[in-house]
């Protein structure tokens, strides 16, 4: 090649830039995502907006919340949280506006979420009526249950009543009253629009006994006895629920979406959306973390088979603890020798399980269908529980009129599902004996279930029972204890942690200090300063 | 074996020698022998015969230099005002044909003065070369072309071949480390392979990030795909003088790599080869199994728990059998490096070439872990024509890195030396209280554990046709591409623990083995389309620089998730379930491009005042039309004082010039498509069946443009008597305005913050270095040292000011980022002392940190007693170097480090009792108790469970400055028989080490990656040659 042709080398040159003149060159829209510019064209697509909020991640704090309601069973006297101040800075009374899980709970991204459906649900074309009711429905009992959460940690919260723009976004805190009313209308309305329920395959939608349900604990956490008595009542006589007949059934991977009793499950499925509830409850031994354990006080308010105290029943003998108890305590706890299911050996703690069995008892709750931490479990989580409803109708009327035969009516069925005896209508006939009786009830049901917290800071009685010196069980006089070479007890009681509650400050938790720094309206709450 | 295949009229046998060295064992064992074939043609192709002028009178002679004393090969030796000219040989040699005895002769060599020399009647003529000491005829290269080093007027820090390529190190950015004033390496992870290093040039001036745009070869690439051994030269341009010609993407400055070329000249085959012993630096010890056990103990007795370890437990520890774990000396373990490079290198009238192959294996001194790296580069110029030159260079570099399939340096650093590793049958144990992936971590790491396998291979390639439309006008069109293609394949096995204390048994097995296939390919290719003009005319020397530029880009990634495989051997999809349940499968893509105006005039005046004009105008995809196309320009004049007839004749100053600029440069880095409002999916399940779900991922802002750097600079360089003294200052100031920012938004906005153009920042700093050179008698030596700083300040946050993230405040009129915390005033001695502080804690007692109050409530330590505590950034990065030189050695030696780096220790390694059963290291033995009250680290506590020791303050606020001898070698030459025995032009043997200490106040791993336990960084013992035939 002597000569290269001026020509010839022109050509070269255009073509090297050929592709960098046409005018779209740089155009580029992303590859890989839709926008929400051409979103929001079908009703199919408004649904998938709404499925997202149902979404929790496996153990997380945030929306429904799933399995993590569970890590609250430690902030209380119910439960020991070994290791993880996430889990006992709590009840420690250690914790401050810095804390992690103090932040996760204040969280308004699905409040953002709910309030953006609204602002584009009208773009969809050809939306049915019906539907419509459907979704707006659960958006709303999603957006209330956020501000439920919200109010019952923090009392007075920033109220969000719309997705803010960037420069509107700084909110100061409304009184909690305030924030409660708009809440209950917002559950108010999806009351109207929900359905009682929806088309096999899709348990775990919000329905209108949720709402219902949800609105009742509202109003209980409010004291709005009356109300709150009447929305149970409500929920009640829909009569499309019953107690499942079996309690250890209720914590079974096989009922799942199978219980009459359920108003509201959480969803998992297996390998695809699983969790580790069982992390937290099952034994070291079974490579798990045994994070959660029950509190000697829990085991003890345990009645005696005959349906008293295990101070006043004959049927107690500390050499045979566990015998002649409640029967939901076999299905509540796991202790040294206990089978947890039939694919697993049977719990000892002779051995290192000791360093991690604090308290000595175990949860068996939720985890039976447990074989491994590397099978991760996808029992669906109970929610919101029909027992949890009579427990709430019969303390929310006994404040409200004093006792009454639907009282004990309502918790007879409990305590008949349990296979214990019916209340003694005699001994507990005055409104405080059976308000008493009534928590003692609610605390043995729903043991491990993440409530108890949330009861002893609204009864005002966590300054009396989170002010302790946390013991393990005494089991030294255990006939069938595990012994040592000398013959002595293993198990003897020790110290597990020092716990304290201030008054003055511990019964509202503190604005998050992320919160406060990112903002100029935000200041701390008083009892905080 | 490749000699028996060269074809007749190769040149040098001896050559092919060496040759054969390099294509080590494991290249042939790839099978890939269609290399040699390929080789072989390139090699026939790049040998093409000079062409020779005819004439009257033929002389001849030698070239020699005090470098080549014995002859200096590839000389250009050219008759003036002609184009005729050759090229010394291996000896030195020359031989042409001069038509007259008026003829000059100028003999020219890359780094050394030209000489003229008049023929007259000789035949022939001996000439020495004398080097360019101040290398002002040296060529730098800038953006988009070259300049003399003397006509710079930007603040440009170069890096010669020189310097890097005896070095045993494996990529670019530890040979940098140390080298350039305001360029801060640091390396986060020693894995083979992994290329963590974080670079900076000049600090921090922005809120966001701005990497450093790396240029190879006029391709924006990785800096870690290219072998230091084809490197020609590194120039770092810092300021915006230097940098505007890149425009948007320029504010963090730009690194340009240039390969090397060819010289005119016969082959020269060099080779250049390290085997090498490598060690871990800095591992911070694990206190013994019984100090451990007391220990816990005594962190349960503070906590109020009961004791862990029972007495008969303690005393059996005390025991001599007492079986306790080295984990450090399990894991850890000399490995060898081996790195290998030959390259043929020569040139003709018309063509000039440079071909290299290299090979670098790192085998891990952690488990399971090494780095295999091949890199081919072609280099080639052909003048096609009198006014065509067609040039190339295609580097490509195919690597593996095998990893561990999992490592949890946690788990691994927090494991006491009572948890057993394996037994000696190779049995994995765990002990009964490690749960989870705790339960052993090495075993997860090991090769019983799986395997993780990156296979990346990188083409980058530069075309160029360069036209000289008439002379002193040329027009360039390029096309580059950087393509890369990875294939990670991690692969994790089905594992049995066995119980530590009952190894026949059990305790634990894992339900799956898992298959993790993710494939991702990018390529950015550019095209440009570029004129220059250049001219002298009389004392007015300017050229000018014009054209245009597109870019783009686009990745790929296609990922595979499955398990339950029948056996571990297969590593396909098909061989593992056929349940669709446990399949997982994802893939993304993204794209963007940028099209660019660019221009350039330099001019100068006698030499001596410099003016120098940029600017590019780019256009990006990143921004929405209307605010797309960003314009950035810079301007700089310098003045070589030394030119100047008051200091042309002094003896004392060789050069000295002064020079300023001022421009722009642009930070686009906002990912790729900020301006849209995209979704992203996932999965909610109702009644165990899956139903799409959709929701918004993070917040748009159509509005978002550039971010825009703007900086001033002073420079000041000389040359002092005879080079004995050389120095480099600069000065610059930088504003940043526009900053690309998350603005931290009320969390009432419920929504990832969008970025905004918010913010301004400015950054201040200078750079200085030094060398004086020297030579005493037979000793030869210089020591250069560079040092620098920067100092951000915030000006404007947009009404946000202060902003507390975690740990750190920023605040308008201040440094960026400082500490702010609880400032710790040493710890609780008694009771009283509790009881008469305010109040922290309810579980306070003696032996806890004690917080200032310092605000607030004055009874009690809250959010509100927090303080600022210093600067987070690290200061004054320095490096020293040391040359020596006598008779056939020399001694090289060079430290790097940081004058001021202050850090947040945390984590195992910085805690006692980091968490419930983590252990401690040596030093935490040194913790309070009422016999030891001037303790260095408070009383033990379960630090995770009660937090009041761990959490932030000042007391974990450690000083990790540190000063590292990173280099010292001793190298010698083979005296001039011995050369010829082996028949090599240069021979010379080295022994070297690198990291060889490290010398710090800072407690725990390595003061370059505090905090990070992780793959600690290699010491390397070296034995090395260079060879030149």
């Amino acid at each position: 090649m002597r000569r290269i042709n001026t020509n010839h080398l022109a050509i070269i040159f255009v073509l090297a830039t050929t592709l960098s003149c046409s005018d779209d060159f740089l155009e580029r829209a992303p590859l890989d995502k839709p926008s929400m510019d051409t979103f929001w064209s079908s009703p199919e697509q408004a649904e998938m907006w709404v499925n997202y909020l149902y979404q929790v991640t496996p153990n997380s704090a945030t929306g429904l919340m799933g399995v993590d309601v569970t890590t609250q069973e430690a902030y209380s006297d119910n439960a020991y949280g070994r290791t993880n101040r996430a889990r006992n800075s709590i009840a420690t009374g250690t914790f401050e506006p810095n804390d992690a899980h103090v932040a996760n709970v204040w969280n308004y991204r699905n409040i953002r979420l709910c309030h953006e459906f609204f602002e584009y649900v009208g773009r969809v074309p050809g939306m049915p009526e019906a539907k419509l009711k459907e979704l707006s429905g659960q958006v709303k009992f999603l957006l209330a249950f956020e501000y439920y959460k919200l109010t019952t940690r923090f009392r007075d919260v920033p109220l969000v009543k719309s997705a803010l723009n960037v420069n509107e976004s700084d909110v100061g805190v409304s009184p909690k009253a305030e924030v409660v009313a708009y809440l209950l209308d917002q559950l108010d309305e999806a009351i109207d629009m929900l359905p009682l329920s929806y088309p096999a395959g899709q348990e775990g939608r919000i329905t209108k006994g949720a709402a219902l349900f949800l609105k009742t604990r509202v109003l209980l956490y409010n004291e709005r006895w009356a109300e709150a008595a009447a929305t149970a009542k409500q929920l009640m006589d829909l009569s499309i629920y019953e107690l499942h007949p079996n309690f250890e059934e209720l914590f079974r991977t096989a009922f799942n979406n199978r219980k009459k009793g359920v108003i509201l499950e959480i969803q998992y499925v297996e390998n695809l959306f699983t969790h580790d509830i069982s992390l937290r409850f099952s034994p070291v031994m079974f490579n798990a973390h045994a994070l959660i354990q029950p509190t000697p006080e829990l085991v003890e308010s345990f009645e005696m088979i005959d349906g008293l105290s295990i101070h006043e029943s004959p049927l107690y003998d500390p050499a045979h603890p566990f015998d002649n108890r409640d029967p939901r305590f076999y299905h509540t706890f796991l202790w040294h020798g206990e089978m947890l299911n039939e694919t697993l050996p049977p719990l000892d703690l002779t051995g290192t399980e000791q360093n991690f069995a604090f308290t000595y008892v175990y949860f068996r709750k939720g985890i039976v269908d447990f074989r491994d931490r590397f099978r991760p479990m996808h029992l669906n989580w109970n929610l919101f529980r029909y027992a949890d409803l009579l427990l709430m109708y019969a303390e929310a009327k006994n404040e409200a009129s004093g006792p009454d035969d639907s009282i004990y009516d309502a918790l007879d069925l409990i305590r008949q599902r349990a296979g214990m005896p019916p209340v003694d209508r005699v001994r507990y006939a005055d409104q405080a004996s059976l308000r008493s009786f009534i928590r003692n009830e609610r605390r043995v049901e729903l043991a491990g279930e993440g409530h108890r917290y949330d009861d002893i800071i609204r009864w005002r009685i966590a300054e009396d029972v989170l002010n302790i010196n946390l013991t393990s069980m005494d089991l030294s006089q255990w006939a069938d204890g595990p012994v040592d070479g000398q013959g002595e007890p293993l198990l003897k009681p020790r110290q597990v942690e020092t716990r304290f509650f201030n008054p003055s400050r511990h019964y509202v938790w503190p604005i998050p200090q992320k919160a406060i720094d990112q903002s100029d309206l935000l200041q701390q709450h008083p009892e905080w300063r | 074996m490749m000699i028996s295949d060269h074809p007749p009229g190769l040149r040098a046998p001896e050559y092919a020698r060496s040759w054969s060295c390099a294509v080590s064992k494991p290249f042939l064992e790839c099978g890939r022998k269609n290399w040699k074939v390929f080789f072989v043609l390139w090699f026939v192709l790049l040998t093409a015969p000079a062409v020779h002028g005819q004439d009257e009178k033929l002389v001849s002679g030698r070239v020699t230099s005090s470098e080549e004393p014995e002859g200096f090969p590839g000389v250009s030796v050219t008759i003036k005002g002609t184009t005729t000219g050759t090229i010394t040989d291996v000896q030195g040699r020359y031989n042409i044909r001069v038509p007259s005895a008026e003829s000059i002769l100028v003999f020219s060599s890359v780094g050394y003065n030209a000489q003229e020399v008049v023929v007259g009647n000789r035949s022939s003529i001996d000439v020495e070369l004398l080097p360019d000491v101040q290398s002002l005829e040296e060529v730098v290269v800038v953006g988009y072309g070259t300049q003399r080093r003397a006509d710079i007027t930007g603040a440009i820090s170069t890096v010669g071949a020189a310097e890097i390529e005896n070095r045993a190190v494996t990529n670019v950015t530890q040979a940098l480390q140390g080298m350039v004033p305001g360029l801060n390496i640091i390396n986060t992870n020693g894995q083979p392979g992994a290329h963590a290093t974080d670079f900076k040039i000049r600090g921090t001036s922005t809120f966001s990030s701005n990497p450093v745009l790396v240029i190879v070869d006029g391709v924006p690439s990785s800096i870690n795909y290219v072998n230091p051994s084809d490197i020609e030269s590194i120039s770092v341009l810092k300021d915006a003088a230097s940098t505007s010609i890149y425009g948007s993407r320029a504010s963090g400055g730009v690194i340009l790599i240039t390969t090397k070329g060819g010289k005119k000249g016969p082959p020269q085959v060099e080779f250049n080869s390290s085997v090498s012993i490598q060690s871990p630096t800095r591992y911070a010890p694990k206190v013994s199994a019984l100090e451990h056990m007391l220990a816990q103990n005594e962190m349960r007795a503070n906590d109020g728990g009961p004791p862990k370890y029972s007495d008969a437990e303690i005393e059996a520890a005390r025991s001599p059998g007492f079986k306790e774990w080295d984990w450090e000396d399990f894991m850890f373990s000399n490995a060898l490096q081996t790195n290998n490079t030959v390259s043929i290198a020569g040139g003709s009238e018309t063509q000039d070439y440079y071909v290299s192959f290299g090979y670098l294996f790192q085998d891990g001194i952690f488990l399971n872990s090494n780095y295999e790296r091949f890199s081919l580069q072609l280099n080639q110029n052909i003048r096609a024509t009198k006014k065509l030159t067609v040039g190339y260079k295609v580097g490509y570099t195919p690597s593996t890195r095998v990893a561990p399939a999992a490592i949890s340096w946690d788990h691994i650093t927090q494991t006491s030396r009572l948890i057993g590793i394996r037994t000696d049958d190779g049995k994995w144990l765990t002990h009964p209280e490690r749960t989870g992936d705790g339960r052993n971590p090495l075993y997860r790491a090991s090769e019983d554990g799986g395997q993780s396998l990156l296979k990346r291979s990188q083409l980058v390639g530069n075309f160029t046709l360069n036209y000289e439309v008439v002379p002193d006008l040329a027009l360039t069109a390029t096309y580059g591409m950087n393509g890369t293609d990875s294939r990670s394949r991690v692969y994790t096995k089905l594992m049995t623990f066995w119980d530590q204390y009952n190894p026949d048994q059990i305790a634990s097995t894992t339900d799956w083995n898992i298959l993790d296939i993710d494939n991702a390919r990018s390529i950015h290719q550019n095209t440009s389309l570029l004129a220059k003009y250049s001219k002298t005319i009389g004392d007015h020397r300017f050229s000018i620089l014009g054209g245009y530029t597109a870019e783009w880009f686009e990745q790929v990634n296609d990922r595979v998730n499955t398990r339950d495989f029948l056996t571990d051997e297969l590593y396909v999809i098909d061989a593992g379930t056929t349940d669709r349940t446990l399949w997982n499968i994802s893939g993304s893509a993204a794209d963007w491009a940028l099209a660019s105006i660019i221009s350039r005039a330099t001019y100068s005046f006698k030499d001596r005042y410099l003016v120098e004009g940029a600017m590019r105008y780019d256009g990006s995809s990143r921004f929405r039309d209307e605010i797309r196309w960003g314009l950035f320009p810079s301007a700089s004049v310098g003045w070589i004082l030394s030119e100047e007839n008051f200091l042309k004749e002094s003896r004392a100053v060789d050069f000295l010039k002064v020079r300023g600029s001022w421009g722009q440069v642009g930070n686009q880095n906002v990912g790729f498509y900020p301006f849209a409002s995209v979704l992203s999916q996932s999965t909610a399940y109702f009644g165990g069946n899956p139903y799409r779900s959709v929701t918004t991922s993070g917040a748009p802002n159509p509005l978002l443009t550039w971010e825009t750097k703007e900086s001033i600079n002073f420079g000041f360089e000389g040359s002092l008597f005879n080079s004995l003294l050389e120095f480099n200052a600069e000065l610059f100031y930088e504003k940043t305005k526009d900053i690309l920012l998350q603005l931290p938004l009320p969390t009432t906005f419920g929504q990832s913050e969008p970025v905004q153009n918010a913010g301004r920042v400015d950054n201040r700093g200078w750079e200085l270095a030094l060398q004086h050179r020297n030579t005493i008698g037979q000793v030869g030596y210089s020591i250069s040292a560079q040092v620098s700083d920067a100092t951000n300040k915030v000006i404007d946050m947009k009404g946000i000011s202060p902003r507390i993230s975690g740990n750190k405040i920023t605040e308008e009129g201040r440094p960026m980022d400082e500490w702010y915390g609880l400032k710790a005033i040493g710890l609780f001695q008694t009771v009283e002392e509790v009881q008469n502080h305010s109040f922290q804690n309810p579980i306070t007692s003696p032996g806890d940190i004690k917080y200032a109050e310092m605000g607030g409530d004055p009874n009690t330590i809250t959010s509100d007693d927090r303080v600022r505590l210093g600067r987070s950034d690290a200061r004054y990065p320095f490096g020293i170097r040391l040359n020596l030189t006598y008779k056939n050695f020399d001694f090289i030696a060079f430290g790097q480090g940081v004058m001021y780096n202050l850090i947040h220790s945390t984590g195992p390694v910085a805690t006692n009792f980091d968490a419930e059963s983590t252990t401690i290291r040596d030093y935490h033995l040194d913790r309070w108790s009422p016999e030891n009250p001037n303790a260095r680290f408070p009383k033990h506590r379960n630090n995770q469970a009660t937090l009041i020791n761990e959490q932030f303050s000042s007391f974990w606020l450690q000083n990790a400055s540190y000063f590292r001898l990173k280099q010292i070698e001793l190298g010698y030459n083979l005296s001039e028989g011995l050369l010829k025995k082996i028949q090599a032009n240069r021979a010379r043997l080295y022994v070297s080490a690198e990291n060889l200490f490290v010398i710090t106040k800072y407690l725990g791993f390595d003061p370059e990656m505090p905090n990070a336990a992780s793959y600690p960084l290699p010491r390397l013992v070296n034995f090395g040659v260079n060879l030149k035939f």
